[in-house]
């Protein structure tokens, strides 16, 4: 399957956002994700979101540093 | 302090109106709210626990002899050199979920300027369900790389910063960088107040 990852093309075999982005080493504790038109905080509960072809899906790293 | 002229009288009503709270005052928060005052923001919520010390006045809007002092106290004081006439809301705390929810329930938009992930996340993770705006920065260390630094909406969230860099060895806070972190966020509550583009 192919989605927009961070404004580009990337394909995938991963079914979920949770899984997706755990293979790139994201945390979803500390990081802001939008998928589907939706944001989320973070800390959310991402293993429900089904990954769709073609959809985008942007994340916001936090890092430290202030 | 002197109005900006090339502001409108509604541009400039709309500023002195607001009420930005920003969570933290440390490099991006003490510099963020500078900017916002000189902007003609007049009320602010500034909330830290913490002090001045050394290692701070190599990039935040402190000066040696405020070493020792509150930083919400000697922002303050700072601020109001610049605007004596701005309202300007210390408090001396260490926020979590419940407190920041209600510290900051009068704020339009909310400027996250921690320096410790845990507590950037715990932030916008109480604060962005709600709706309330805002502004919170990631990846601002080290050099260079100015054009990485970008402004992201994303639904009541504007991010700002490069997203990956993150201070530790090798990659210091250093005032420049975290310098324009903090003017973008400032730049961006305007634009928002302002109803501007980003």
């Amino acid at each position: 399957m192919n989605i927009v990852y961070q404004g580009e093309a990337v394909e995938t075999t991963t079914k979920t956002v949770a899984e997706f982005l755990s293979a790139r080493g994201v945390n979803p504790a500390k990081a802001i994700v939008e998928y589907g038109g939706e944001v989320y905080a973070p800390g959310s509960d991402l293993q429900a979101l089904i990954l769709a072809e073609g959809a985008a899906l942007d994340v916001f790293k936090l890092t430290a540093g202030g | 302090m002197s109005a900006n002229t090339y502001l409108t009288p509604s541009e400039r009503a709309v500023l002195e109106a607001a009420r930005v709270g920003i969570a933290g005052a440390g490099g991006l928060g003490s510099n963020c709210a500078m900017h916002l005052v000189r902007a003609g923001v007049r009320h602010l919520t500034v909330v830290d626990f913490d002090v001045v010390n050394e290692s701070n006045l190599n990039r935040q809007f402190f000066f040696r002899d405020q070493l020792g002092l509150k930083k919400v106290e000697a922002l303050k004081a700072n601020l109001l050199r610049i605007d004596p006439g701005a309202d300007i809301r210390s408090v001396d705390l260490r926020l979590d979920a419940a407190s920041a929810r209600e510290t900051f329930a009068d704020c339009d938009i909310v400027v996250e300027a921690f320096d410790v992930v845990e507590a950037k996340a715990m932030l916008v993770a109480a604060l962005a369900p709600s709706g309330k705006r805002i502004v919170t920065a990631s990846g601002l260390a080290g050099w260079g790389r100015s054009n990485a630094m970008q402004v992201r909406r994303m639904g009541n969230i504007v991010a700002v910063g490069d997203g990956e860099t993150a201070v530790g060895e090798g990659a210091a806070p250093a005032s420049p960088r975290v310098g324009i972190a903090a003017a973008m966020q400032a730049n961006s509550v305007v634009a928002m107040l302002l109803g501007e583009e980003l």
